[in-house]
């Protein structure tokens, strides 16, 4: 019997450190906005754009990882079992049923999270690094561009994607609660010794590990 | 002198009487080139905030002075539609586990 780390170093790595800096780019790019006053408008605008270099650097070395290492295969779209999983989270989460799928090194993330996170890939990091690096670049633009595009266009934009953010977020943290119990999804996430106890008896025997 | 200022009034075409005489004059020179106190300097938010110095200015577009009231409804709405969601489908999860622990 083999515990089998499904999630690689520098995958949490890269996951935890997004994390922080996703939290804190929500926080100072919407008091930025115009939404709160919490660090005020200086310190939210230089700790915003020193979070998105920072996030810009940590994206390029995961998407070197992802290529190198094949693991972007984790993310193509299947349509087998997106039906079954979408029902557990609809209906068999109530009744009792046991998550449809299991995962393995090989296939990490169920046909629903494929797609999610693949939307988040492919979506609304894309358009939110673009919107942003051409909101930070604004006083710079040649005249060219000016004419055909507006900073309200790209603000629009950028905050629409923001707002896209926190709703996948907020789904994805809820989401790390549907394992076979509250956290044995976020548990694989961590380190042995800093996991969390889920107050269900039950003995974990969800597909978090695989035995063989 | 007088000829100077002969010269002077031709040139700008005003009508020279010939008489001149001097006064006191006082002359006030902003040295510090316009610049407020350091306690008076502006500050990010003078501009970028809702009612800044700038409230009421139309034609542009400045982060945290403008937003687009809409889009930040249907942002926050979607927002707490959201949790909403996920707070009604933990309950429901709760109810039925403790149901079927009863039964």
């Amino acid at each position: 019997m083999a515990k089998v780390m499904i999630f690689k170093r520098f995958e949490r790595f890269w996951h935890w450190s997004q994390a922080l800096l996703i939290f804190s780019l929500l926080l100072t790019g919407f008091e930025i906005h115009g939404s709160y006053h919490v660090l005020g408008f200086a310190d939210a605008a230089q700790l915003h754009t020193l979070a998105a270099w920072t996030l810009i650097v940590l994206w390029l070395f995961a998407i070197f990882w992802h290529i190198t290492t094949g693991e972007w295969r984790q993310y193509m779209p299947t349509r087998k079992g997106l039906w079954a999983v979408a029902h557990y989270y609809m209906i068999g989460t109530f009744t009792g049923a046991s998550h449809p799928y299991r995962k393995t090194s090989k296939a990490k993330h169920n046909p629903l999270q494929r797609l999610a996170y693949l939307f988040f890939k492919l979506m609304i990091s894309p358009v939110i690094w673009v919107s942003g690096l051409l909101y930070l670049f604004y006083s710079q633009w040649p005249e060219a561009p000016s004419t055909i595009l507006s900073l309200q266009a790209v603000a629009t934009v950028h905050t629409i994607a923001a707002f896209t953010m926190m709703i996948f977020i907020i789904g994805h943290v809820y989401m790390t609660t549907l394992g076979h119990t509250l956290f044995s999804h976020i548990n694989r996430w961590l380190p042995v010794t800093m996991r969390l106890m889920s107050p269900a008896k039950s003995p974990d025997t969800s597909g978090l590990r695989f035995t063989r | 002198m007088p000829k100077a200022l002969k010269t002077g009034s031709e040139w700008s075409g005003i009508p020279f009487s010939g008489e001149y005489d001097f006064i006191e004059t006082t002359m006030h020179w902003p040295i510090t080139h316009m610049v407020a106190p350091a306690d008076q300097a502006l500050d990010c938010a003078a501009c970028h905030s809702a009612n800044s110095r700038l409230a009421g200015l139309p034609g542009f577009y400045m982060p945290g002075h403008s937003s687009n009231l809409w889009l930040n409804r249907i942002g926050w709405l979607a927002v707490l539609l959201t949790i909403l969601g996920v707070a009604l489908h933990g309950l429901a999860r709760r109810f039925f586990r403790r149901r079927r622990e009863h039964h």
